[in-house]
This record gives structure tokens, sequence and C-alpha cells, in this order.
């Protein structure tokens, strides 16, 4: 007889106690990804009245997006702990496992990894739409779309995760970990934003009229025109804000595992 | 969700309150002569812009609202393997099944009803140069729709919850098919709006700080010198060898859906959304008849 890898284990394990869950949310992103390239690949040869038809069809998948990387992250990390407990499966297999910790690493991996995988390619292919929607601005120049596409998607997601393990483990019941996890992301979403607007607020300067990608921050009174003009960041330094927020979403995500992983390995199994 | 809502709500009659409280039809038309109307229109713009979003988050709260209390109703018992014993216990399943849908589809009826009539209340207030009874601005964030929306995802809920039988998959995928039927629903009745678009006369302002106006319009066409209609594009060729402007050429004409149209327009949007989600209701209390308790 042979033994599977732990780690075969582990994906299996994984796939039959969220199967539906997985399969549901790898059909919608896989479905998002899939129109997102070939929208991309029509832009470029669309003609003006069918460009019209695809500009609208892609603003509402930069929204899908949007909701669609961190709802994965969230969906797929409340029910890990949370399952367990109210299913009264916990105290068993935790007193069976070698550590609590070695447990939790057998369950978040496969999903952890799953997360990465889906939510990395929604943000490669909502970048690529990005890009052919404005060939003539690189996507790394342009505020356009802030949030809803690249690399801020999977980190968001892993947020999601991240957050939904501490609601599952500290609530200890899938549906109302469910409804907090999605409260503490907002919050951890609101700090990231807040925080990000906060730092670069001083940099903010005068945006010219038309000014492409750029993120307008608030309207100040200019004295010479005698009138309110929008003040915020020119498009290229898009990276940089990013890879702040990148940061500050990080930091976070780091503190949920670190948090949801002492309150598994204090609370009861029950 | 329920606190949720009410929160909502509360907010939404705090900010039409801050509106009111303005006064700001002293300040507008022939004899509007108060010296701080500046800062007052000022201080109802601002206030104005918090009621979309207000109305928005009422909108989807509820959407939520009907999906999280409508998916454990069936499956948590099957999911927990408490179902064999209630459902021996109840007699019936239908009359197990029967109350407990009734009684949480009216206390999600009414609680959606409270933050409906919040909403309602808040865009009389923002748009206050027309009733929000005869006008389409955000016409599908305000009234009855907002509880046939959640109604109809209540119902969606219980009858994906007596499918799979176990919560969390029932809240995903009651989700994912209210939003699609939501978005089709809109979808379809852009399309009928569309078709049953008139030519506008006489526009209403909607609001005093912004260009919001009372009808929806639909689409822009312009008139030439023998009655004929032309749409934007035959216009534009129309004109494109003169080198006129085509506002100068022709009578601009918008066609669309006067704001008097309002309740006939969200009652079958609403009775739309409630036909489904009675429909889903009765599938799903027909599963839990057949289907097997565990």
């Amino acid at each position: 007889m042979t033994r599977s890898s732990p780690v075969r284990t582990s994906f299996g394990v994984a796939w039959r106690l969220a199967r539906i869950e997985i399969i549901s949310l790898g059909v919608v992103l896989i479905a998002l990804n899939l129109v997102a390239s070939f929208v991309a690949a029509r832009l470029s040869t669309a003609n003006a009245d069918s460009a019209g038809e695809l500009l609208r069809g892609a603003g509402y998948l930069f929204t899908v997006a949007g909701i669609a990387a961190p709802a994965t992250g969230l969906l797929l990390g409340v029910p890990i702990v949370s399952r367990e407990i109210e299913r009264g499966t916990a105290l068993m297999s935790w007193s069976i496992s070698p550590s609590r910790l070695s447990w939790l690493r057998f369950h978040l991996m496969p999903l952890l990894l799953g997360v990465v995988a889906i939510t990395g390619w929604l943000a490669l292919s909502t970048n690529d739409l990005e890009q052919a929607l404005h060939p003539s601005l690189p996507a790394s120049m342009t505020f356009e779309h802030y949030g809803q596409r690249d690399l801020l998607l999977l980190w968001r997601g892993l947020l999601g995760l991240g957050v939904g393990l501490l609601a599952g483990a500290l609530m200890g019941r899938v549906l109302p970990s469910l409804l907090v996890a999605i409260l503490l992301y907002f919050m951890g979403f609101g700090i990231g934003q807040l925080g990000t607007r906060a730092y670069f607020g001083d940099d903010a300067g005068p945006l010219n009229d038309g000014a492409r990608g750029s993120w307008q921050l608030d309207y100040r009174p200019d004295p010479v025109l005698d009138r309110r003009i929008a003040f915020g960041l020119p498009g290229d330094r898009y990276g940089e804000v990013a890879a702040f927020e990148t940061q500050l979403q990080v930091g976070l995500t780091v503190t949920a595992f670190a948090a949801a992983w002492i309150t598994l390995e204090r609370r009861r199994p029950y | 969700m329920g606190s949720a809502l009410l929160v909502l709500a509360t907010m939404a009659v705090v900010v039409a309150a801050q509106l009111n409280s303005l006064e700001i039809a002293t300040c507008i038309g022939a004899g509007a002569s108060a010296p701080d109307c500046l800062d007052r229109l000022q201080a109802f713009g601002d206030q104005q812009s918090r009621a979309a979003p207000l109305e928005m988050g009422i909108s989807v709260i509820a959407l939520f609202a009907g999906v999280v209390l409508g998916s454990p109703l069936v499956s948590r018992d099957l999911e927990q393997g408490t179902a064999q014993s209630v459902w021996s216990l109840a007699g019936s399943r239908r009359r197990w099944v029967v109350p407990r849908v009734a009684a949480v589809g009216l206390a999600l009826a009414i609680l959606c009803g409270v933050a409906a009539a919040a909403s309602f209340s808040l865009e009389g207030a923002a748009r206050p140069l027309v009733d929000p009874a005869a006008s389409m601005v955000g016409h599908n964030l305000r009234g009855p729709v907002i509880v046939a929306r959640a109604l109809m995802a209540f119902g969606l809920a219980i009858c994906a919850g007596a499918v799979l039988g176990r919560v969390l998959p029932t809240v995903l995928l009651s989700s994912l098919v209210s939003v699609a039927i939501f978005f089709s629903i809109g979808a379809m009745s852009d399309s009928w709006l569309r078709a049953e678009a008139v030519p506008l006369a006489n526009l209403q302002a909607a609001s005093p700080v912004t260009d919001e106006i009372a009808d929806l319009v639909v689409e822009i066409r312009y008139r030439d010198e023998t009655g004929r209609l032309l749409n934007a594009s035959e216009a534009s060729a129309a004109v494109s060898e003169s080198g006129e402007l085509v506002e100068e050429r022709f009578e601009l004409v918008r066609f669309g859906i006067p704001g008097a149209r309002w309740p006939a327009i969200t009652t079958r949007e609403s009775l739309t959304y409630l036909a489904i989600g009675i429909a889903a209701m009765a599938a799903g209390i027909l599963v839990v008849e057949r289907r097997r308790p565990y």
C-alpha cells in the first residue's frame, strides 16, 4: 500500500471540505479572467460603435474584479476554523494533529496557494485590460481603476483570507464569522485607503485640466484664479502609491494571520 | 444585518433632516433674497453628496440581508444533522418550513420597508425641486423595489439552502444568483424604458445645486426641417460636408421617461423581483418536502 504525500493529502482535504466554494469562485474568476482577456483583445480592433459597448463592459469588469478578489479570500478563509468548531470536529482533529499550528498549516496552505494563483492571474489580466483601454499610457503610469487591477488585487485577496481566518477563529460559527469578516475587511481596507491618502496628501499639487490618469485628492481654492481647483498626484506616481498601500495591506494581512494563529492556539475547540 | 439596515436608515433620516433644516426653498426662484444663500447652497451640496451613497448602501445591504437571513433557514439544520429529528417531530415538513419562512420573511420585509421609507424621504430632501414619487433620478434605489429585491434574494437563498444543505456555499451561490438576476433585470428594464421612451418637453430640474432632472433621458435625437428624426450618427453625417454644428442645423429632441411614470416603473420592477422570489420560495419548500434530511 502506498502512502500519499502530506502535500497531496492537504490538497485533497481542502478540496473535500471546500469544493463548492472552490468550484463557484473558480468558475467566476476564470470567467472574469477570460472575459477580461477577450475584451482587451477586441479593444485593439474595435470600431467606434462597438468600442463604446466594450468600454462599458470593461468598466463593469473592473468593478467585479475589485469585489471578487477580497470575496475569494473571505469565503475561503472564514470556514477553515469556524466550520470545524461549528460541526464539533475541532476537538478531535486538533487533538490528533501534532500541534494546532501544524493543523492550521495543513488546512491553510492549499487555500493560500489557490488565492495567490487566482487573484494573481486576475491582477495580470485586469492590468492587460487597462493597457488595452489606454494604449498610449502605460498601466503603471495611471491611477485609472486604482485598486481594481494590478497586484493590489492579490494583496486584497490575501487580506480577505487573513481576516476571514481570524473572524472564523474568534466566532467559531460560519455565518456570523462571514459577517464579522466583511466588517473587519472593510476596516482594514479603510485603514489602507486613509493611510495612503494621509501619507500622500501633503504631496498633492494642482492638476491641469484633463490631466490623464491623475489621482484627484481634493479641491482647494486658487488665489490667482479665484476658484476651486483640483489637487492631486500625477499618474507617474502610481507605482509609489501602490507600493505604499501594498506595504499597509501586507502589514494588516500578517497581523490578521498572526492574530488568527494566537486565537486558535488559545481558544476552546467548541 | 438588521442593525446595519437600521443604522443606515437612521443615517438617511438624519441627513434628510439636515437637508430640510437648510430651508433651501427660500434661496430658489425670483423672490430669493436671503443673505446667507451662498453658504446654505454650499452646505446643501455637501449634504446632498451623501445621499447617493446612503441610498446605494441601503439597497445593497437590503439585498444582502435577504441572502443572510434566508441561507441558514433550511441549510443549517441539514448541515448540523438536526434536520432528521426536527422534521420528524414537526409532523410534516411543510408545517416545519412554512412558518419559519413566513416569520423571517415578514421580519425582513418590515426591516427593509423601514429602510426603503428612509431612503424615500432622503431622496425628497436631497432633490427638493421635485416630488420623489415623480422623479426618475436613481429610480431603482428607493421605494418598494428595495423590499422586493430583498425578498427575491431571501427566496433564492431558501431554495439554494434546501438544495445544497450547507450554509456557506448557500450564501455564495444565492449571492451570485441574486446579483446576476439584479443585473439581468436592470438590463431588461433598460430595454423596456428605451422602448417606451417619448419626446421630453419642459425638463424639470430636480436639484438646486446639480444639473439633475426629474425625467430619465435615454436617447438624444435630432429633428430635421421635414420633421424626420435622426440619430446622432445620421445627424453628424448630414452636416459633415457643410461644416455646421449638429445643434445649429437640427432641433435637439430628448427621448426618455417622464418622472411622473416612476410609480408605474417601480411597481413593474418590484413585481418582477417579487415573482422571482415567491417562485424560488415555493421551489425551496418543494425541495424540503422531497429531499433526504442529511
